[in-house]
């Protein structure tokens, strides 16, 4: 928490860092696949890939499609909670709506009435 | 044109790893916190699986304000009645950013979101002319962290009453104009709730993957 650094940024402008910047960037854009879809996370929501899903026969440290886990336990554990993190935000993106004109109306209207006074 | 292709995708993730959901999750792995334990990272994984039985507070003795902390002696400034009030609000800013402890050549400013109690909130709307379904529908769309401008704060530990931030209402302060005697936490997200306010953060704030073109199409 105390690692915070500033970095202060110049307001001159370099006329030849602008072009050298211009060319850098094209030089991606020709070279990356940025029309492609956003990744497909179904395949990481798989149950059979779930750490604690054992049964009588397959014990903690086995599959019920690959076996044993070629990775290290640890490993396995650690990549479930950004597998975890990955699929709470596709499920949160997929069921976002808003509040609805009426609700936010009596929100507004009352707003100083419902405030916090902690 | 390796370092070029690295800085691109440390820009723009969700285009760079285009049908790779594996590289997204190494992503993630990198952005986690390494204080956390093994057997943390799998408590805080089973706790996000269960949104319904997530414990969002958790009690730190330490009074250094964090991101997504809700504290009182907040001045937010209220348009329909031009005037300011003190209220309670969820942190928004980030921690280091108004930690006193790091140097700083600016004087630092807390951002926050304003939090209102869910049941008084309720009781206008009924009083409103509201039907009964359409309220109780909505606040379970509201406990399931549906709606995109608001981040629900459930009645759990020292928090007496179920409470509602409103992300669209947010507001900006000096920190130096809060008092010291208001600085005590109301509540501190635990880490699986401290992800979920960010995740909902990010939704409202910065949907990077929602297409708006921003061409006239000259």
């Amino acid at each position: 928490m105390n690692n915070y650094t500033v970095n202060y940024i110049s307001g001159t402008f370099s006329p030849s860092l602008s072009t050298l910047s211009g060319v850098l960037i094209a030089g991606m854009l020709t070279t990356l696949p940025i029309n492609n879809p956003a990744p497909d996370t179904r395949i990481i929501r798989r149950n059979e890939y779930v750490i604690n899903s054992t049964s009588a026969t397959f014990d903690q440290y086995s599959s019920s499609i690959t076996g044993k886990f070629t990775g290290s336990v640890s490993k396995v554990i650690v990549t479930n909670l950004e597998e975890t993190i990955v699929t709470l935000y596709d499920h949160l993106r997929k069921i976002q709506e808003p509040l609805g004109a009426d609700f936010q109306k009596v929100l507004d209207d009352n707003l100083s009435e419902l405030l916090a006074r902690w | 044109m390796q370092i070029f292709k690295k800085f691109w995708m440390t820009i723009f993730p969700s285009y760079s790893h285009a049908g790779n959901p594996a590289e997204t999750v190494s992503d993630i792995k990198e952005h986690l916190p390494f204080f956390l334990s093994q057997g943390q990272k799998e408590k805080v994984s089973a706790q996000l699986r269960s949104l319904e039985n997530l414990p969002y507070f958790e009690h730190y003795s330490d009074n250094a304000l964090l991101q997504g902390d809700g504290i009182g002696g907040l001045i937010f400034f209220n348009f329909e009645k031009n005037n300011c009030e003190t209220v309670g609000g969820i942190i928004l800013s980030n921690s280091c950013d108004i930690s006193e402890g790091n140097k700083r050549l600016e004087p630092i400013h807390l951002t926050f979101a304003p939090v209102i109690s869910a049941a008084a909130y309720k009781a206008k709307l009924l009083a409103a002319g509201m039907k009964d379904d359409a309220v109780d529908n909505k606040f379970i769309d509201i406990r399931k962290q549906k709606i995109t401008s608001l981040f629900w704060l459930p009645k759990q530990g020292k928090l007496q009453d179920e409470y509602i931030a409103l992300l669209s209402h947010t507001c900006s302060m000096p920190l130096k104009a809060l008092k010291k005697d208001v600085k005590e936490k109301v509540f501190t997200l635990s880490q699986a709730a401290f992800y979920l306010f960010l995740l909902k953060i990010n939704l409202h704030f910065c949907r990077f993957d929602e297409n708006i073109s921003r061409f006239s199409g000259e």
